[in-house]
């Protein structure tokens, strides 16, 4: 009787093993899946008076081989690595943005450049003029360019956004779903329902690569999930969906909002794909976008200052050479060019000089740089002509009548500039806004007179100076001011902006090759605690058949000494 | 330790696409030539390279400009060059009409053939380039900078500089007024009665005056001033006040002088400046034109004095009256003779070709200056030259013939000198293109080198590079066919 019995324990027990191990080989490629084991235990024995007798094997429980610690390394690493991932694949677009010769500004700051200079060595050409617009117009455009990609990766990112909430919010659902199905299936036994756990681990998993996540398991067998600074998504059954809303600053930008009032709470969020989108737009796409408006700013009035206080081929004020001129509306997006007439470009200065015909010593007056125009609308940057007379060691300046000084010792101060600006004139007339150099030297009563040039008529049509004054912002440092002192050209400024974001891409590279090297290993490690080994499963059925094929055998054996017993009667 | 299988083959997976996608990375480096392909692949680098595209960039836009500018100068040179040999030519002609043997129609001949010169050196200056712009006429390059021979410049100052380097500007152009113009040089020679004061025998103060800046030549005036206690007043009842012990200057216009009291006078006192109480005169009669200057040279008369033996308590020794001239530094003595010729050169060698006629009556201690100055104004060239042959035209070329007279030769001089210096200048200019265009094409090929061993791959590198890639992903192809082949359930 109980050998018949003990017979069937163990074909029972050993086919829940091999049904348990047929289970593990058909999920071998399930994502998620853990490999499940069989417990088993020997029957209460008889007592059979002075002795126990074995009474057969019976099936304990099936095991799930998971290790939670395992689980939630594999999370961490899956959030960081994501968030790397998504990072350095829109910092990468950026990067490839700025490095594209047809696109970089680089080479259109260098080919506007490049042409004012031609302008400058042939003042009274139109074709070279021509070529200028056509230069500024194309660096304009390029401006436009890369802010328009730019606000793309802005869009993309808010799209990505988009979709990951909404997987965040469906995943969230489906662990709060599990949650109730295993609260229900593991009723008040205990008993573990190993494949929804495994979905539901699989699904916190997931959730991992959107976004940072902690979980909290119950008594109860459900889990709670936080992210951020303890924002839950799932508690126990139910969901809290995470909501898209709009920058109330900036209705490009979109941000994450939680909970009823929907508060946003994209600062507190960090990992996964979601951390890496709003990790790129705060430290690549905002960057990049605020440098390049601020440069196309700085081009437009840098360029305009100088363009103004130059005269055309007709003798006119200069005016804007680049639009707008609204500081509050100047970015890359809106900068264009302000003329279309190449005989507008400005290339004379607005005075000329004169040399005394008697004088009798060496010297000469250039001037170097006009600041600002007295009366802009007739191009005149001097309020009468401006005289300089030398005697006895200094240069007596008379403007509108008035008079101030400047000490000049010949030889020694030869070749200096002075800013006519700083002279204070008697009688209160504000000085003329030009620098000039004074060099050679002169003789007593020398003198020079410096006169607006387009007085009785501009013909000073072959004067490049204003030409030379732009060319010559290319190396000039106007951006960036430190304590007052400008530190970058326009070139400079690009080179940094480029570094930066090719420096953060790279940073983003080797960040996520070190998550991926790290999520690897914990990988690793994870399935090789919970992972389904095919030749581990192939040699447990083998050993399962032959205690089948053995617990069969004592069936036959029981049946057997059943028979001779009979056949004795 | 025990892995998973689906984990193997992920594994497997992963790391043949990851050596894929570095072997793709390998290839697109190879058929581009290029190590960086992105700025994030070397972030300094990629920096590195824009500033040196740069430079590279701007040294070649520099040489550009540099052979525009060389363009320029070459054709100024050219101009410069004719205009040398036209200016020489001229002045051989000059000299040549000068010469007092020619006769007056050789001279009209000579005239012509100036004239003739000087329009085409006209035109000269008149050049265009080939964009149609003058050389020589400053900034104002659409205006013709001499419009006639007579004409003034009418362009302005503008010298255009092209950048031929970083802070180097060459100039490409000079204005006209700095080529076709030179210093006119022309002296005049003036002989001055000297005033000469003479003290009241009566005075009983200590008065004195002093007189300078005479300007009154030849005309013969006589002033005297007498002491009031408050001012001096001169015979027509100016005033000019005075406080001992002075000094006191006053301006006069006539004569035009300026008188200067000192000491303490007493009420009363007369002092007389005057000139020429005498006839006496002086005249150049031979002046060979030279325009040398010469600081004043005096002639003061003495009078004849009679001997007397007899006098007490010496006896005076007789003197015939005589003219002591003197130019500060020598002194010669001449007896005097109405109508007689000094030659300076016994004076001084340098005088040789000045030879002075002295005249009339003087007066004991009149003073006669003979002094030679110098003016000197800007004027163009062609005007100059125009006006010489004209002079010669009308023979009326030589000393003391205004104007130009022997000047010319200077004058000519001197506007060749001012064509040669120009032309030091391109010449130096185009030096300066020279070596900057040295320095830039070195910069240039520096900076090639430069980029290239940071932008460009190397090949050995790389190709080997490539190879391990393939080998490396053959490999994992194969041991992944076989590692997967390998299961228990083949023995099922």
């Amino acid at each position: 009787m109980s050998m018949l019995n003990i017979g069937t324990s163990a074909l029972l027990t050993t086919q829940a093993s091999l049904s348990t191990t047929s289970h593990n080989i058909s999920n071998v490629n399930t994502d998620g899946y853990n490999r499940q084991r069989v417990t088993q235990g020997t029957q209460t024995p008889n007592f059979e008076g002075g002795y126990y007798i074995g009474s057969g094997v019976t099936v304990n429980s099936v095991e799930r081989i998971f290790d939670s610690f395992l689980s939630d390394q594999v999370r961490i690493f899956t959030s960081q690595e994501k968030s790397f991932d998504t990072f350095s694949t829109f910092a990468r677009q950026v990067d490839d943005l700025l490095g594209a010769p047809e696109l970089s500004l680089s080479s259109g700051l260098q080919g506007f450049f490049d042409s004012i200079q031609d302008v400058a060595d042939d003042p009274t050409s139109i074709p070279a003029r021509q070529v200028m617009l056509t230069e500024a117009d194309t660096l304009a455009k390029r401006f436009n360019t890369l802010d328009t990609q730019l606000n793309a990766f802005n869009e993309q990112v808010n799209l990505g956004l988009d979709n990951a909430v909404k997987d965040v919010n469906i995943l969230s659902q489906g662990i709060a779903d599990l949650n109730q199905a295993i609260t229900e299936a593991s009723g008040g036994a205990g008993v573990a329902p190993n494949d929804l756990l495994d979905q539901r681990d699989q699904l916190i998993n997931q959730l991992s690569g959107y976004i940072s996540v902690s979980t909290n398991v119950q008594s109860n067998g459900a889990v709670n999930v936080f992210v951020g600074n303890g924002q839950a998504l799932v508690v126990g059954q139910s969901a809290i969906a995470l909501k898209i809303i709009t920058n109330p600053l900036d209705s490009t930008r979109s941000e994450i909002g939680y909970g009823p009032s929907n508060v946003n709470v994209s600062a507190q969020l960090t990992g996964g794909s979601i951390g890496g989108l709003l990790n790129v737009r705060q430290e690549v796409i905002d960057p990049a976008r605020s440098e390049i408006d601020a440069l196309a700013a700085g081009m437009i009035d840098t360029i305009n200052a100088q363009h103004t206080v130059g005269l055309t081929l007709d003798g006119n004020t200069g005016g804007n050479f680049f639009e707008p001129t609204d500081a509050l509306v100047q970015d890359a997006g809106s900068i264009r060019l302000a003329i279309t007439n190449p005989r507008d470009i400005a290339v004379a200065f607005p005075v000329s000089t004169t040399t005394n015909i008697n004088n009798s010593g060496t010297a000469q007056l250039n001037v170097t740089k006009v600041s600002s125009l007295v009366d802009p609308a007739n191009a005149q940057a001097l309020a009468s002509d401006v005289q300089f007379s030398f005697a006895s060691n200094q240069y007596t300046v008379t403007y509108q009548g008035e008079t101030a000084i400047i000490p000049f010792t010949p030889g020694v101060d030869s070749g200096k500039s002075y800013d006519l600006s700083l002279l204070s004139f008697t009688g209160g007339v504000t000085a003329p806004d030009l620098k000039i150099t004074l060099s050679g030297v002169p003789a007593n009563n020398d003198s020079f007179t410096v006169s607006n040039s387009n007085n009785g008529g501009f013909t000073a049509v072959g004067d490049n100076r204003n030409a030379l004054a732009l060319g010559q912002l290319q190396t000039t440092k106007t951006l960036n001011q430190v304590n007052g002192v400008a530190t970058r050209s326009f070139g400079d400024a690009y080179g940094i902006l480029v570094a930066n974001v090719a420096t953060r891409t790279h940073q983003a590279d080797v960040g996520q090759q070190t998550q991926k090297g790290l999520l690897d290993q914990t990988n690793l490690r994870y399935e090789s605690v919970s992972g389904v080994n095919l030749d581990e499963e192939a040699a447990n059925l083998i050993k399962f058949q032959q205690a089948y094929q053995a617990a069969s055998q004592i069936i036959t054996v029981s049946n057997t000494v059943f028979n001779s017993l009979m056949s004795a009667m | 330790m025990r892995v998973s299988t689906a984990y193997i083959f992920d594994q497997n997976l992963s790391a043949m696409l990851n050596k894929q996608a570095e072997l793709g990375k390998t290839q697109l480096q190879v058929s581009t030539g290029n190590r960086i392909l992105n700025p994030s692949d070397d972030p300094a680098g990629s920096v590195q390279i824009l500033n040196l595209q740069r430079e590279v960039s701007l040294s070649e836009q520099y040489l550009s400009n540099a052979t525009k500018a060389e363009n320029k100068q070459t054709s100024e040179e050219g101009v410069l060059d004719s205009a040398t040999s036209m200016l020489q030519r001229i002045r051989e002609l000059a000299v040549q009409g000068l010469n007092s043997t020619n006769t007056q129609a050789d001279k009209q001949a000579i005239a012509i053939e100036v004239k003739q010169l000087n329009e085409q050196l006209l035109a000269l200056a008149n050049t265009r380039d080939s964009n149609g712009d003058y050389l020589f006429s400053g900034f104002k390059s659409n205006t013709q900078p001499y419009g006639t021979i007579n004409g003034d410049y009418q362009g302005d100052e503008g010298q255009r500089n092209i950048k031929v380097g970083e802070g180097v500007l060459i100039e490409t152009n000079d204005p006209g007024n700095r080529v076709f113009e030179a210093p006119l040089i022309s002296t005049t020679t003036t002989t001055t009665l000297s005033p000469v004061v003479t003290a009241n025998a009566a005075n009983t103060g200590d008065s004195s005056v002093a007189v300078s800046n005479f300007t009154g030549g030849s005309d013969v005036f006589s002033e005297t001033f007498t002491f009031d206690g408050t001012n001096y007043v001169d015979g027509a009842g100016a005033l000019y006040p005075y406080t001992a012990p002075g000094p006191a200057s006053f301006n006069l216009i006539t004569p035009p002088m300026t008188v200067t009291f000192s000491d303490t006078p007493a009420i009363g006192d007369e002092l007389t400046v005057s000139n020429g109480t005498g006839s006496g005169q002086a005249t150049i009669t031979v002046d060979s034109g030279a325009t040398e200057t010469f600081s004043p040279i005096s002639f003061t008369y003495q009078a004849e004095i009679i001997a007397d033996p007899l006098a007490l308590p010496t006896p005076i020794l007789g003197l015939p009256a005589r003219y002591q001239i003197t130019d500060g530094t020598n002194t010669e003595t001449v007896d005097y003779v109405d109508g007689m010729s000094v030659d300076l050169g016994k004076l001084n060698p340098n005088f040789t070709s000045l030879t002075v006629k002295l005249t009339g009556t003087p007066a004991d201690g009149d003073v006669v200056v003979i002094e030679r100055t110098e003016t000197q104004v800007s004027q163009s060239m062609f005007k100059t030259i125009e006006n010489f042959a004209n002079a010669l035209i009308a023979n009326d070329v030589g000393p003391n013939s205004s104007p130009n007279n022997g000047d010319f030769l200077t004058n000519i001089s001197a506007s060749l000198g001012v064509v040669i210096d120009t032309r030091a200048k391109v010449g130096s200019r185009l030096n300066s293109i020279d070596q900057q265009n040295q320095i830039n094409e070195g910069i240039s090929v520096g900076m090639q080198k430069a980029l290239s061993e940071i932008k460009d791959l190397d090949y050995a590198e790389a190709i080997s590079r490539l190879s391990l890639q393939m080998t490396g992903l053959q490999a994992a192809q194969q041991s992944f066919a076989k590692v997967q082949g390998l299961s228990l359930f083949n023995y099922l």
